[in-house]
């Protein structure tokens, strides 16, 4: 059973990526290049401004007027006010599970949300007002990573909701696509 | 362990204090869209908002802010990454190539041309009629691919037919910033390099300006600021005079692993 369960796992990916997918290599045993999922450690998915904290795993950056934004990946989005670029002060940090990308135009923020886009008023940041949610709009993150021909740690769902992936050493993968 | 962790908050604590609360300080925004790295999926051109996802684009029309609306989406490729905004058209980075939208219609973007490389990974950023492409070979990027990873020039005077000019070898180029005659290429664990645009169709190396493991980057053309993301932290130059571009600021990065490991 063990030995059948990966090649069936790899195959309901097939099916359900339903693109065609290079063949995958002999899963190695041992150390290998991969992705890892990161799952949530909190139940809490509301958008929420917080006070300033450190950069930990920042991601994509973002320049608006005085403001800078700094992603930490798949948590949120660290804003700063850069008026005085030797100086940049932290302002706070809007917490975003899953959130990777940002745009901003007049006033109002473009944020992936999981698989949502929400529209954020941060005319003051720290009374956000959320001003629309398109649901389900953006592709499922949370089954296998973004990239292709990778490797992966298999999800499992007993230990929460899958927020990103990391790129990292795995061991003995069982996912591939 | 925990005294580790406390020096680590206290260390941040003070770094924050120093720095000032400034959470109700009044701000000056400006009254358009901001500016993103190379590596974003997400731009704004005008009232319409573009969102890259793996294998497609999606396009909003934000013109009510209280109401952004989706308004379609075009299927490109697998393995897109990356979405760059000039002068009324798209640039789309992806795993299989370049791909050029118009978007004079931004309701209904037209693609215009699609440029193929086999061996790569990431982003393009344009200036005038050329277009600059890191390509990075890696794991995460096509299997097995041979071929090296390499800064590409294209002539997009004929946006219908961009035209490979100039190949430049590179070890790990990641994100990517033009300004003038100035190209600032991410280069992974080679830090920040900068390269001379004279000739905009043949960059030279120049130096390199940060030796921390750089990821993407910001120029601000106006102010002359360089905003650098990586692993040391969101560092930012002055470069002003490209002779001596000197680091302003550094907001520096906690590592988890670190603390973890200590």
């Amino acid at each position: 059973m063990s030995r059948i369960l990966p090649a069936v796992l790899f195959l309901m990916l097939l099916i359900l990526t339903g693109c065609p997918v290079d063949p995958a290599p002999e899963f190695v045993e041992g150390e290998v290049e991969g992705y890892k999922p990161i799952y949530a450690t909190d139940t809490n998915f509301e958008i929420e401004f917080e006070p300033a904290r450190e950069l930990n795993n920042p991601g994509k950056i973002y320049s608006y007027g005085q403001l800078l934004l700094i992603n930490e990946k798949f948590e949120g989005v660290h804003i700063f006010n850069n008026a005085n670029p030797e100086r940049p002060l932290p302002m706070g940090f809007i917490k975003i599970k899953g959130n990777a990308d940002m745009a901003i135009k007049n006033e109002i923020l473009y944020v992936d949300h999981l698989q949502d886009l929400v529209a954020i008023d941060i005319s003051n940041p720290s009374k956000l007002k959320i001003l629309k949610r398109i649901e389900n709009i953006l592709p499922q993150n949370n089954q296998f990573p973004d990239q292709t021909n990778v490797y992966f740690e298999c999800v499992d769902p007993a230990k929460g909701t899958v927020i990103g992936w990391e790129q990292t050493i795995i061991v003995d993968p069982k996912c591939y696509r | 362990m925990k005294k580790i962790i406390l020096n680590i908050l206290a260390g941040f604590a003070l770094w924050s204090g120093m720095h000032g609360c400034a959470e109700n300080d009044a701000m000056v925004l400006q009254d358009s869209n901001g500016t993103g790295g190379s590596m974003a999926r997400f731009t704004i051109a005008n009232d319409y908002l573009y969102v890259v996802d793996h294998t497609s684009l999606k396009y909003f029309d934000i013109s009510n802010a209280l109401s952004p609306d989706f308004r379609g989406d075009i299927r490109i490729d697998q393995g897109i990454e990356t979405v760059f905004p000039y002068q009324g058209n798209l640039f789309i980075g992806g795993r299989n190539g370049m791909y050029i939208f118009n978007i004079s219609n931004p309701d209904k973007p037209i693609q215009l041309s699609s440029y193929s490389h086999l061996t790569s990974c990431d982003p393009v950023v344009v200036q005038e009629d050329f277009a600059y492409v890191t390509l990075r070979v890696g794991s995460e990027c096509r299997w097995g691919a041979n071929g090296s990873s390499a800064l590409d020039v294209l002539d997009i005077s004929n946006l219908e037919q961009p035209n490979l000019l100039t190949s430049f070898p590179l070890d790990e180029p990641y994100g990517l910033g033009v300004s003038d005659s100035l190209l600032f290429v991410c280069q992974g664990n080679q830090g920040l390099n900068l390269f001379s645009l004279k000739d905009p169709a043949n960059p030279i190396f120049r130096r390199q300006i940060s030796s921390s493991f750089s990821y993407d980057v910001i120029p601000l053309k106006k102010q002359k600021i360089l905003i650098l993301t990586g692993n040391d932290g969101i560092e930012q130059y002055n470069y002003k005079d490209p002779d001596s571009i000197y680091m302003l600021s550094r907001i520096p990065v906690i590592s988890l692993e670190d603390i973890q490991n200590e």
